[in-house]
């Protein structure tokens, strides 16, 4: 497949306020994005999956290191607004992301600062709020909605702008469980679609459902593989203050009690599966 | 001390076209030392009824008595009932407002007209009893904190007011997995240390399975179950059809039962899940 | 309590009023303000009263809805009348002991009485009827000529728009933390007023730190949806005149002629 996203040996560092010491949130990460994949990074708060993010779609640039996208280098300013119109982003607090007062108008946002044309915004916004299953509320505020509708908003607003990727810095951290599972249930509708999904979470069942699982510790990539791979390195995720998913928490419970599981159950279906055999 | 909730019914927007009634007639009692689970999905009344609890909101009908003391009467000071029951709201970090993380703990001791001898021997208590370095922290500003850290500051600003009943609103909300195994150890230390009942507001089943005696289950404003969580999660489509998910370790045997395994389903933890399963496939 | 001021207020309907375009109904109220300082008697003022029963009649905003705004400024306006009526000097009416009522000062009284209930009347129909932010793109459409003198019309709007966007979220927020503060014994209703203020503290220091930790979210996610100002934005609903709009024009325009003309002949 094609490599959508590259990145290679980023170094991101800022300088923190008052003692002017800089400090190195993102410590030589390398690593690829194929186009259409979904993509999990994990790791605890403070591990650099956030500045990862940012730096994805140039909100913020590296301190050395480069990140390309689709042939896009984001450390040249001219290449900003591209890039940026390739990966949108959706942001953890879905109060903080929505400008307008009506729906559909903060879905037309992105477009409109694109500079569509009016006819095609508006085929845009309806679309994008069908998909997300939120059209019967397009004229409603968006202070009247829970948490997982707003959300589904801003993602309507990312999908607008007709990106062929979209990261997600931890989506659903803020919601119920209801709002997590429609959520989740909207990136993977959108990424059997064809859109690239980049999503940054601590729900370690989010991030089984991905292709690739990258592991972040202290601003290093610290494992990345399939998820079936990473899973099984359970000792090492706990070291890094990481849970397993609950059928991998399982699986290495039953082998502790000398009962024989094979290798990459991941899902309680397939462990259902495997004990009733 | 115990609690008592009786007959209590709240109503918003009372007699305006948008009215809805939060509480319907919710009954139920807590006992010294009892650690009390809440579940329900959003909108359930959960929010509502802490808040009654603590008396920030009035019923419209009902009492609430604690101990002997019913303090939805009417000269009821405040300033008593906020001495009984403590009230963490969720995200309780944004509430933090003071220059050092020990001037912010004490406010609440202050609002109770506390000696200042005793303000900071509570405050020095709750710092510690959260899990932070009295000495380290005491005159840090808690906006130089981490996430986790703020929030540790911020519930122990209510447990230095020593409430004899403490109330928890999702205090593991936005957390990632350390911080939230933290937190909850930090809980199971405050109940051991005080000997307080905690009510548990979570949507976290595994949390909710695993530490509470009691669970209480809020439906469109009412009390749909109340029972040690064993029962409780036995109800499984009764819970489905709130919206509402069994801890992990029950999804598990539940569905190992119906697809024909010969096991004891009620396993509030992964462990017990595990002991049970290896029962059955050893004989 | 601030939810039940009506003035300024949307009240959502389907009229003719409330689907004209905003620009035509911020200058024609404008024009409408204008005029009634034109007005000077008693046939003036009922031309300018029955045009806005009219348009009240038509906008289908009921009545009471609209009267509810005048509460708030009951007093300012009783004020203006008692001041006019003792202060003016002329034809003296009733002398009681050191204040005197004059012909000239009853006028003006009244006069400027009623002004003060057509204009906020006539102005907050506008609001009644336009929804706060078709206001704003009518503003900013109708203040884009003087971008060309410096005046930054695209960005004032931005501004009212985000305005309006989180003025419900701050509310919710300070609510929220108004009940966390109470929960540890914080008192914001008794005491004297230097106690009261600095009960405010608790509630002002982490409100302020939540509407920063908003703006910089809410700046960061603007970047990324390609926000950069008003270089080749476009809009998804354009304003654009429509027939309706012409023909309301029209009749305004006639209905202000009438106005001046009263003023001039009579």
């Amino acid at each position: 497949m094609q490599d959508f996203i590259r990145i290679e040996n980023l170094v991101f560092e800022y300088v923190k306020g008052e003692d002017n010491t800089s400090v190195r949130a993102i410590d030589d990460v390398s690593f690829v994005v194929e186009k259409g994949s979904f993509t999990a990074v994990i790791g605890q708060n403070g591990s650099g999956k956030s500045t990862l993010a940012k730096n994805i779609n140039g909100l913020l640039t590296p301190t050395s290191g480069k990140v390309v996208v689709d042939g896009l280098d984001t450390s040249d300013h001219d290449n900003i607004w591209n890039i940026r119109q390739r990966v949108a982003m959706v942001f953890q607090n879905p109060d903080n992301q929505i400008v307008s007062s009506i729906v559909e108008d903060d879905v037309a946002f992105g477009p409109e600062n694109l500079g569509v044309d009016p006819v095609e915004i508006r085929r845009r916004v309806d679309e994008a709020l069908v998909g997300v299953e939120m059209y019967d509320f397009r004229k409603k505020a968006p202070h009247m909605l829970s948490g997982g509708q707003k959300q589904r908003i801003a993602i309507a607003g990312a999908v607008a702008m007709e990106p062929e990727c979209i990261v997600f810095d931890e989506p659903t951290a803020m919601l119920d469980p209801r709002g997590r599972s429609e959520v989740l249930s909207v990136i993977r509708k959108l990424n059997r679609r064809g859109i690239t999904v980049l999503l940054i979470t601590h729900f370690m069942d989010e991030a089984a459902q991905a292709d690739k699982i990258i592991v972040m510790d202290k601003g290093l990539k610290k494992i990345e593989g399939a998820p079936a791979e990473v899973f099984r390195k359970a000792d090492e995720l706990k070291a890094l203050s990481l849970d397993v998913p609950p059928a991998v928490d399982l699986a290495l419970k039953l082998r502790e009690r000398n009962i024989d599981i094979p290798e990459g159950i991941l899902t309680i279906d397939d462990m259902v599966d495997c004990l009733c055999r | 001390m115990s609690i008592e909730v009786k007959g209590l019914t709240h109503i918003y927007s009372e007699g305006l076209p948008h009215e809805s009634v939060a509480l319907e007639d919710v009954n139920f009692k807590a006992e010294d030392g009892q650690l009390v689970g809440i579940i329900g999905h959003t909108g359930s009344g959960k929010s509502t009824l802490v808040q009654h609890l603590n008396g920030l909101l009035k019923p419209k009908t009902g009492s609430i008595i604690i101990g002997d003391t019913d303090i939805t009467a009417d000269g009821v000071i405040m300033r008593d009932i906020r001495r009984k029951i403590g009230l963490v709201f969720q995200y309780p970090e944004y509430q933090l407002f003071e220059e050092t993380v020990a001037k912010d703990v004490a406010f609440g001791p202050n609002n109770l007209g506390l000696s200042q001898e005793e303000t900071d021997e509570r405050v020095k208590e709750a710092i510690e009893l959260v899990g932070l370095d009295y000495d380290k922290v005491k005159n840090v500003s808690p906006f130089d904190l981490s996430g986790g850290q703020k929030r540790r500051v911020a519930i122990a600003g209510v447990i230095a007011m020593k409430p004899e009943i403490l109330i928890l609103d999702e205090p593991t909300a936005g957390l990632n997995p350390r911080a939230h195994a933290d937190i909850l150890n930090m809980v199971k230390n405050i109940h051991e240390t005080e000997r307080n009942i905690i009510f548990l507001v979570s949507h976290n089943m595994n949390d909710i399975a695993r530490m509470s005696d009691k669970v209480i289950v809020m439906d469109c404003g009412k009390v749909a179950m109340e029972g040690p969580p064993a029962e409780v999660f036995l109800r499984e489509n009764e819970l489905r059809n709130m919206g509402l998910a069994l801890p992990d370790s029950m999804e598990i045997t539940m569905r190992l039962k119906r697809a024909g395994m010969d096991i004891n389903s009620v396993c509030l933890t992964m462990d017990e899940a595990a002991d049970e399963i290896a029962k059955v496939l050893k004989k | 309590m601030i939810r039940d001021i009506t003035l300024g207020q949307y009240y959502p309907g389907n009229s003719y009023v409330h689907k004209l375009d905003p620009r035509v109904k911020i200058m024609a109220t404008l024009l409408y303000i204008v005029s009634l300082f034109v007005v000077d008697d008693f046939l003036g003022f009922a031309v300018a009263f029955v045009g806005l029963a009219v348009v009240i009649a038509v906008s289908k905003v009921p009545l009471k809805f609209i009267l509810r705004g005048l509460k708030p400024v009951f007093l300012i306006i009783s004020f203006t009348f008692i001041i006019n009526m003792f202060m003016i000097k002329g034809e003296v009416l009733v002398s009681l002991g050191f204040l005197t009522i004059t012909r000239e000062g009853l006028r003006t009284a009244v006069f400027m009485a009623v002004r003060l209930v057509l204009l906020i009347i006539g102005s907050s129909l506008l609001t009644l009827t336009t929804k706060p932010i078709s206001l704003t793109d009518g503003i900013e459409a109708l203040l884009s000529p003087f971008k060309k003198i410096g005046l930054p019309a695209h960005e004032l709007a931005m501004m009212m728009t985000i305005a309006l966007r989180f003025i419900p979220t701050l509310l919710e927020e300070t609510d929220k933390i108004m009940k966390a503060q109470q929960a540890r014994g914080a008192d914001f209703e008794s005491g004297n007023i230097i106690r009261r203020a600095k009960a405010l503290v608790p509630i002002l220091v982490p409100l302020f730190i939540s509407a920063f930790r908003i703006a910089q979210d809410l700046a960061m996610a603007m970047e990324a949806r390609c926000y950069g100002g008003d270089i080749k934005r476009t809009r998804m609903n354009g304003m654009k005149l429509r027939s309706g709009d012409f023909v309301a024009s029209a009749i305004f325009i006639v209905f202000i002629g009438l106005i001046i003309l009263e003023r001039i002949m009579l």
